[in-house]
């Protein structure tokens, strides 16, 4: 038995467990070391690739220890074919379009969905005397080949009672769609969002449209070429940039529009118009899956000659997400 | 009470602590458990879009209405779940709507696949179907990927309400080791602050209990010390108790009880007990106190004194109970007296007896008891405490009471000479010395002392004094004026030494400026005479008769005053008179010179110069060898020069009586030296060589001024024409410009162009008239003619300057060289040599080697 007060370092040790209890609480962002790592995309200027516009803008990028690239490409297809050729590491892509890709470049890689959209369009001229999509029968429509332009305007026939053989369909580049139709080249095309905006614009009352894509959304992909994944430390800090980018999108709708808009400078008409049609938003669930099973199937069904049926998981890289944020992979595995 | 509190205050904040607790707990768990409800629609919801899924994969071509009800009925449970879904998340939200309008759009493509079958032929309806069910399916999916993604949130919503559970219930249980850590701490505190507060109240306790004893022991010591005791007597009971000083007084052993009263008896004389019992029985029965100076008689037989003081102690019914009281031993104060008595009687005696004053003081000095004098000071016979005053002259005063207190301090004898009032009223002195007397315990009882009249001594040793003082102050006198004196004659000496130099070189100059200059004058017409006659041998016997005259005053005149001596340092002066005694004499001087140049002093130079030379001659003169050695030192304010030989040396005893008949002798020499404040040490026996080491003090010579003339800047612009050498004849003597005039005219291409007398005729004159050539003699008043060519050449470094002196001494020669002067003759060469000099040195500015072939010549 003994008079002596209780130790003051057991005190100071019963403090030191409650603060490194509190603090193990904490969720610990550590901003990376060493130099910035170089990553060059290529890109799709649209209201879908707004998380990309958001991460640069508010530095994202660089505080993730990026220094990102971003080369403009008229359409997904094209930022792929780039990527395919070695002139960037990431492109964005719609999954129909890696689909048909995927076919004749098994290196390439989806590593996650940034958003969804359902804004492809049949745009077509009144004084071609088009009033109903069946007037569409005998015309000449233009659309993009091996692009949701292509797909979209097939299923849009189909689901429309259309032949496919009683109309003319013209490939015609992306970026020229909306000159087309308003030249007069084709009297109907099936254009990409922003490309059936600016022919609706242009063309005014002597425009007409429909939805094509039966509200049926295709992903906004980021795909790379397998080489790429190899060395995923730059792969890992675009996701978490760009997974910042979307915080900031669900809560800053506003800015996120005005980024956008001042970035790539689209009408902020256009883009009021069309901001319920994109979600954005990085996962990679199961509806991947089974939309390049879809695409892949239309393709080998629309192939000259005959091709193997691919196993589309193969295609599939969900490491980095997976290390990034485990949470927003949700496929089957 | 405070421990008490603390508990209640620690049991309350751990009850509201946990209360708070789990009050969130049980908020999370509740959110937990609508999550996992929420999780569980989400699963149903799943379930049933499958079972769509499966509906739709299985779709016939022409399907039956019972199918296309199941497919509806599912689609409407779906519609219901989706229906109850809500959340407050935005996230959540976002996703509930676009899961709510992709079941929407399901429907419709249902409802397109179900209208497919029956619509008109266009494209086959299988095909359009394919693409339907396709559509379904990816919108299915859409719908499951979103259901997945709420499920994750709800997941993590979960975990996290889980992982704030778990922390709120850690922060809980630390919440409450740390309250009770803290309660430990301060109830230990409170425990340890009240066992410090016993501890303190018992050392407190002790303290008192300790200081108690203590001052028993110091009261029985003091008692002890003060010869003091106590006493009570209860006379009822005969009960006596006695202090421990008591014993001590009466010489009892402590170890016996204290006596009865009646044994008191025997402790008393008769007549102190007679007294001392009827004071007892007097208070025992008026309650009186009484005090009694009491003679006793100790168990050793020995008497003494003591001071018995008693009073009645009285009951609680006023009767009285008890005596009690006090003994003061007083036999040593009674002894004291007794001993001052006799002391007195004593002192008393003495003062009959002693012609001096006798004197007695208290132990401190404070009262003088007793002064008895014969007439020198005023008697005291009452003790007096103003002694000071009235006796002590009143400036002694402090002294005398400094030397009491070191007396009364080491209780040694007073021992003073001081002023004192005397009975008259006049001042007078006395050797007063006073000496204590001591009692047994070492403390001083009186200072007994006596006092002499020394006034007359005082007086007498005031006079011896000041007679003292007058004398040293004369001797002091007489020293100074010796001192001053010895300067004086420093100094006359100097000026001796200085007279007689400038007698010399008045001589030499005498003889160089008349009789020199007169015979050369007329050497110089002799010589024009003769070249305009046939040779003639009178003639020439008469000019080498003038130039002998010439030859030897020149010797003379340089022995008197070297021209070094005027414009040379010591050192060169010296230098000059080694090689002149070589010259002259023929002795050998080793010159040794000290590293440090000596003062530009021109008296120091003449007189270290005039005694080396006068102890040269010595040398020459008395050594018998013809090697001498010269040393020059400069030990800062001192020279020291030495000159020594290896000849036949001679007895220093006889010095005062040599007597040198050349130069000033050996013993004017010494006391020359000693005049000036040096000294002259000469080392030397026969055959042993001689020694003279002179110390010669710097400080007895003033330094001269040199002169300096400022020359004002002129143009260097030179006038020299090719028509006549235009020539300045410089030179003192009227007569010898006169024969160089009429020298010089004669010839056709030289110009006289002008005279002059003096160095500052010289300067002008020149710049007046640039000639081309100066005759400049070197010997001139006012400046003479080594510093005027100096001035000249470094105005004027066009003019040629021929130097002309009654000396051919290649010591003027290197004199006017330095100078700056073109060429140097002799006044007593012949004139075919000064013109060759005038026309070589104006051709000397094209060809100078002949100009110095023509100076080495001449």
């Amino acid at each position: 038995m003994t008079n002596s007060p209780p130790s003051p370092k057991l005190l100071r040790a019963l403090l030191l467990i409650v603060t490194l209890a509190f603090l193990g609480c904490q969720p610990a962002e550590r901003a990376p070391q060493g130099p910035a790592l170089k990553l060059s995309m290529a890109i799709q200027a649209a209201p879908y690739s707004r998380l990309i516009a958001i991460a640069d803008e508010k530095g994202y990028f660089k505080a993730a220890g990026l220094e990102v690239t971003l080369n403009l490409y008229p359409s997904g297809k094209q930022a792929l074919e780039a990527v395919c050729r070695g002139e960037a590491e990431v492109a964005t892509v719609t999954d129909s379009a890696f689909a048909a890709k995927a076919l004749e470049e098994p290196s390439i890689r989806v590593i996650a969905s940034i958003g969804r959209s359902t804004g492809n369009q049949i745009v077509a001229r009144r004084d071609r005397n088009i009033q109903y999509p069946a007037d569409l029968i005998g015309k000449v429509v233009g659309y993009t080949a091996d692009t949701t332009s292509d797909y979209f305007l097939h299923t849009f026939l189909i689901t429309e009672n259309i032949p496919r053989k009683s109309i003319r369909m013209v490939h015609i580049p992306a970026a020229q769609q909306a000159e087309a139709l308003i030249n007069g080249d084709v009297d109907a095309i099936s254009a990409f969002e922003i490309n059936a905006s600016e022919a609706e614009k242009r063309l005014g009352d002597n425009a007409v449209s429909w939805d094509s894509q039966n509200s049926i959304a295709f992903h906004w992909l980021l795909a790379v070429n397998e080489n790429t994944t190899k060395s995923p430390e730059s792969l890992k800090r675009l996701l978490k940039a760009l997974i910042k980018a979307e915080n900031f999108a669900t809560l800053n709708e506003e800015e996120t529009r005005s980024i956008i808009s001042r970035k790539w400078g689209f009408d902020p008409i256009y883009i009021q118009d069309s901001w319920q049609e994109n979600r954005v938003g990085i996962s990679f669930g199961q509806s991947i899956v089974i939309a390049l099973q879809e695409f892949a199937i239309w393709n080998i069904n629309n192939a000259d000659k005959p091709t193997i049926f691919p196993n589309v998981l193969h295609y599939l890289h969900t490491a980095v997400l997976d290390e990034v944020a485990p949470k927003l992979v949700t496929i089957f595995r | 009470m405070r421990i008490q509190k603390i508990f209640l205050l620690s049991i309350t904040a751990s009850l509201a602590i946990s209360f708070f607790v789990i009050l969130a707990v049980l908020s999370i768990l509740q959110d937990r458990e609508h999550e996992a409800a929420r999780v569980r629609v989400y699963s149903q919801i799943e379930k049933k879009n499958n079972a769509l899924n499966l509906s739709i994969a299985r779709f016939p071509n022409r399907p039956d209405a019972s199918r296309i009800d199941q497919i509806w009925a599912t689609s409407a449970s779906l519609d219901n779940l989706l229906g109850s879904l809500n959340s407050q998340d935005i996230i959540e939200t976002a996703l509930i709507r676009h899961i709510i309008d992709s079941n929407h759009e399901l429907g419709y493509l249902l409802e397109k696949l179900i209208a497919s079958s029956s619509e008109p032929a266009g494209v086959s309806t299988r095909e359009r179907q394919n693409v339907l069910i396709s559509h379904l399916r990816m919108k299915s999916q859409f719908i499951l990927d979103d259901i997945q993604r709420l499920m994750e949130i709800s997941q993590s919503e979960i975990d996290a309400a889980q992982n704030r559970a778990k922390f709120f219930i850690v922060c809980l249980i630390v919440a409450l080791v740390l309250i009770n850590t803290a309660i430990s701490l301060f109830a230990s505190k409170s425990i340890i602050r009240v066992q410090e507060g016993l501890r303190k109240s018992l050392e407190r306790a002790e303290e008192g209990e300790r200081l108690t004893r203590q001052a028993q022991l110091r009261l029985a010591e003091a008692q002890r010390i003060a010869k003091v005791g106590d006493w009570e007597w209860d006379s009822v009971k005969d009960d006596v108790s006695w202090s421990e000083a008591m014993y001590d007084i009466f010489g009892r052993s402590p170890e016996l009880s204290a006596p009865t009263y009646k044994e008191h008896r025997r402790y008393f004389t008769n007549d102190s007990w007679t007294l001392l019992d009827d004071s007892v029985k007097a208070a025992l029965e008026s309650g009186k106190s009484y005090e009694l100076e009491l003679e006793n008689i100790r168990e050793d037989g020995s008497q003494g004194w003591f001071i018995a003081q008693g009073e009645v102690l009285l009951d609680s019914a006023g009767h009285i109970a008890k005596l009690r009281g006090t003994a003061q031993d007083i036999t040593a104060r009674k002894l004291s007296e007794e001993s001052l008595r006799k002391s007195e009687e004593r002192f008393r005696a003495i003062v009959s007896s002693s012609s001096e004053v006798i004197y007695r003081m208290s132990p401190d000095w404070s009262e003088m008891r007793q002064l008895q004098s014969k007439g020198f000071l005023a008697n005291t016979e009452k003790p007096n405490r103003n002694w000071l005053k009235e006796y002590i002259y009143t400036e002694d005063q402090p002294q005398v009471t400094a030397a009491i207190k070191e007396a009364i301090r080491n209780k040694e004898t007073f021992v003073f000479e001081h002023r004192v009032r005397r009975a008259d009223g006049s001042v007078g002195w006395t050797f007063s010395r006073a000496v204590p007397l001591l009692h047994a315990n070492g403390e001083i009882v009186e200072w007994f002392g006596a006092a002499s009249d020394i006034t007359e001594r005082k007086k007498a040793e005031e006079t011896l004094r000041q007679w003292s003082e007058t004398l040293e102050q004369q001797v002091a006198e007489r020293t100074e004026l010796a001192k001053k004196r010895a300067r004086q004659l420093q100094s006359l000496s100097v000026e001796l030494i200085e007279a007689e130099e400038r007698e010399r070189r008045r001589i030499a100059q005498l003889l160089h400026d008349d009789l020199q200059q007169i015979i050369a004058a007329a050497r110089f017409q002799l010589q024009t005479f003769r070249q305009e006659m046939p040779a003639e041998p009178v003639l020439i016997n008469i000019e080498k008769l003038l130039e002998e005259s010439i030859r030897k005053s020149r010797r003379i005149t340089h022995e008197l005053s070297p021209a070094i001596l005027e414009h040379s340092s010591l050192f060169s002066a010296l230098q000059w008179l080694a090689r002149h005694m070589g010259d002259q004499f023929g002795l050998q001087v080793e010159l040794t010179l000290g590293a440090a140049p000596p003062p530009a002093s021109q008296p120091l130079k003449v007189f270290t110069f005039r005694t080396a030379q006068e102890l040269l001659f010595n040398v020459h003169k008395h050594s018998g060898v013809k090697v001498a050695e010269v040393e020059l030192s400069n030990n800062n304010d001192r020279l020291v020069l030495t000159v020594s030989d290896r000849g036949r040396g001679f007895d220093p005893e006889s010095l005062d009586s040599a007597i040198v008949k050349d130069g000033f002798g050996l013993l004017s020499l010494r006391e020359r030296v000693d005049y000036i404040g040096g000294n002259m040490l000469i080392e030397s026996a026969q055959g042993q060589g001689s020694k003279f080491i002179l110390t010669i003090p710097v400080n007895s010579f003033e330094t001269p001024e040199s002169p300096t003339d400022d020359l004002e800047q002129v143009s260097s612009a030179d006038a020299a024409t090719d028509r006549c050498i235009r020539v300045l004849l410089a030179d003192a003597h009227e007569l010898m410009r006169k024969s160089l005039v009429k020298m010089l005219s004669r010839q056709p291409d030289i110009e006289i162009a002008g005279e002059a007398a003096n160095g500052r005729e010289v300067i002008e004159l020149a710049r007046q008239i640039k000639p081309d050539v100066i005759l400049m003699d070197t010997a001139m008043p006012d400046t003479d003619g080594i510093e005027t060519t100096r001035l000249i050449k470094a105005e004027l470094p066009n003019v040629h300057v021929i130097g002309l002196s009654i000396f051919p001494d290649e010591q003027y020669n290197n004199l006017m060289r330095a100078a700056g002067a073109d060429a140097f003759i002799s006044k007593s060469g012949s004139s075919a040599e000064l013109l060759e000099a005038i026309y070589g040195t104006c051709e000397r500015v094209d060809a100078p080697q002949f100009a110095f072939s023509l100076l080495s010549n001449s």
